[in-house]
């Protein structure tokens, strides 16, 4: 690892993967909705758009609740230092990048984030707050288990918690446990990323609003803020989905080429590992993208039969890896 | 109004939803990773799945604390104040604070410097280990490996930077985010005002409340909860025009109510039962005595 980032120590390989993720990001929200407006036979705003709508945020006036808190103010800089940290914790470059990334630190690091903005929805004394608070605390727990379950059935197979260790190909390749693996994550990262049929990412409507409900208050840099904190916090899921989940290649499609990287690989191989699992998050993305034209978004409290499923499938990837060892 | 406990209050419930980097966080890395060490290196494949199911339910016990958390910690600091009470309160005296302190900075030592706790947990965990087969597992260096030699403390030894390193992560992130937005932002300064409210002034029941939040859950695990609702209305002659709505809604107690109450009538039935062996007379008592000791001399030989 020291060649591929020219000696630098662990916390700058850090950084740099910070910096990658914070530039990437937007555009990754960029190229999902241009993909959906395409599928909607629109032209679409421009792939660059969210960097434009951060650039705009930043620059207006910032107007905050009288009666909220430093908590308010605060929760901004929170919220996108965890899921930057959070997103930190995935390998990128190739396994066993990043600051050492823990799984359960991940986990914890989204509900610190969660917890966060729930607080801050709830401290600016308006409805939609706690409307948007109240929703996002449900699915919280509805999805928490799952995203544990199936990153723990990896984990117990593979005898680690660490993220780089989890994404190496086990023996015999893909099994069916890292597929119901990969469905049941599939499912946490809808709700997480805020998609249909979770939650309507387009719309500030009352009965669509869970993420942008508590984010509705904000304003100027804030609302930048939270808004590429969210960004963030797509890349991220949708990484853990590409590099730990997929992150051995499925057999047959050649993705088994660049991830994982070996470490004390140069830079070129960093360069294209990172490349590569851009382009495989583009993809999932894109791929959520046409779950979201198909389908229509769940009705709120019908959403415990969808994410049961999730659940259901996640104890089934648990116990085929116990059972049938892969 | 009561900046310094909801201050020590926020740093508790933060604490307690194991939300890094405070300590409650690291006693539930501890707590998962021995569950998945268990899940990983059972001996029976059934008592593997039970491990991982296990903590998958921690998961979704965290989950739900942070939950619980947020309404109590919200509901009752943040937002507009809910009641007479709420509005006239005042900060808590310096004796009851001081404790609290105390406590706060314990969970925030123990949080980022959890060296000596984790010396504790191990040799507990060590003495106790040392009888049990070694069960280690992974590559060595892996983050979880727990054999009977070195129960904790392989485990520890990660964990002794976990939360510093995460702590210190955040503050770089943190203070990232905050040059970035001043940069950008080129220091507008934030105006103060009040919140949308469909054109008519914020009141305070217009605020979530705390069963509102938490309606969701309830309503996702009705079936164990039970809950139960009673509205009743009066009006003045016509539906449409009530002068009084009365909504109550309550949880069914069910662990008292199935569990706990046959339980408790069982036993009083089986005591007032056994009671009649206790007749007030003198010559019952000492029946019973005569009839005790024949029984025991009788055994006896």
């Amino acid at each position: 690892m020291e060649t591929l980032y020219g000696g630098l120590p662990q916390m700058a390989r850090g950084v740099l993967q910070a910096l990658v993720i914070l530039a990437f990001a937007p555009g990754l929200n960029g190229i999902i909705k241009k993909f959906k407006a395409r599928l909607q036979n629109r032209t679409g705003p421009s792939v660059l758009q969210p960097y434009y709508d951060l650039r705009k945020f930043f620059l207006k006036e910032p107007v905050v609740s009288r009666h909220g808190s430093w908590i308010l103010l605060g929760v901004p800089y929170l919220s996108l230092a965890a899921y930057t940290v959070a997103a930190v914790q995935v390998p990128l470059f190739g396994a066993g990048a990043g600051m050492g990334g823990d799984l359960l630190s991940f986990i914890y690091l989204l509900a610190l984030a969660r917890v966060g903005m729930t607080l801050a929805a709830l401290d600016t004394g308006s409805n939609f707050g706690g409307m948007g608070a109240s929703r996002e605390l449900a699915v919280s727990v509805l999805v928490e288990p799952v995203l544990f379950l199936s990153l723990a059935g990896l984990a117990a197979a593979a005898g680690t918690t660490q993220f780089g260790l989890l994404a190496a190909a086990p023996p015999g390749g893909m099994g069916a446990s890292r597929l119901l693996g990969v469905a049941a994550f599939a499912f946490v990262a809808i709700a997480e990323m805020g998609r249909i049929p979770v939650d309507n990412p387009d719309t500030h409507l009352e009965l669509t609003m869970i993420h942008e409900g508590m984010l509705l208050e904000y304003s100027g840099r804030h609302l930048a803020l939270l808004t590429w904190a969210a960004e963030v916090k797509q890349f991220a899921i949708l990484t853990v989905l590409a590099n730990v989940f997929l992150g051995a290649g499925l057999p047959g499609v050649g993705l088994a080429a660049g991830l994982p990287v070996a470490l004390g690989a140069g830079l070129l191989v960093g360069l294209a590992a990172l490349g590569l699992s851009v382009l495989k998050v583009a993809l999932l993305g894109l791929g959520f993208g046409l779950i979201e034209f198909f389908f229509a978004k769940v009705r709120f409290f019908r959403l415990p039969r969808l994410l049961g499923a999730s659940f259901l499938l996640a104890s089934l990837s648990v116990v085929t890896a116990l059972f049938l060892g892969r | 109004r009561m900046p310094q406990t909801a201050l020590l209050f926020l740093g508790g419930a933060v604490a307690i939803a194991a939300l890094p980097p405070s300590n409650g966080f690291l006693s539930e890395v501890l707590t998962l990773k021995a569950l998945l060490s268990l899940g990983a290196s059972a001996p029976a494949a059934p008592a593997r799945l039970v491990a991982l199911l296990a903590a998958a339910g921690l998961a979704f016990t965290g989950a739900l604390a942070a939950a619980a958390f947020v309404k109590a910690f919200g509901i009752s600091f943040l937002g507009l104040p809910r009641s007479q009470h709420a509005t006239s309160a005042q900060e808590a005296p310096l004796g009851m604070r001081l404790g609290m302190w105390l406590l706060l900075a314990l969970c925030v030592v123990i949080g980022l410097a959890p060296g000596p706790a984790l010396g504790v947990v191990q040799s507990v965990g060590g003495s106790i280990a040392a009888g049990l087969p070694a069960s280690g597992f992974g590559p060595a260096g892996a983050s979880f490996n727990i054999s009977a030699a070195a129960t904790v403390s392989s485990v520890t030894q990660g964990l002794n930077s976990l939360t510093s390193g995460l702590a210190l992560s955040l503050l770089a992130a943190g203070l990232l985010a905050f040059w970035l937005a001043w940069a950008w932002s080129k220091g507008r300064p934030i105006r103060v005002a009040e919140p949308w409210a469909c054109g008519v002034g914020l009141q305070p029941e217009m605020q979530y409340s705390g069963a509102a939040l938490v309606k969701p859950l309830r309503l996702f695990f009705r079936t164990l909860l039970r809950p139960e609702r009673a509205v009743s209305r009066e009006d003045t002659g016509s539906r449409y025009f009530p002068t009084v709505i009365r909504y109550e809604a309550s949880l069914t107690p069910v662990y008292e109510r199935y569990l706990y109450l046959p339980f408790q009538r069982a036993l009083l039935f089986a005591s007032t039962r056994l009671k009649r062996i206790q007749t007030g007379s003198v010559q019952a008592y000492l029946a019973y005595i005569v009839a005790t000791l024949a029984l025991l001399l009788i055994l006896a030989r």
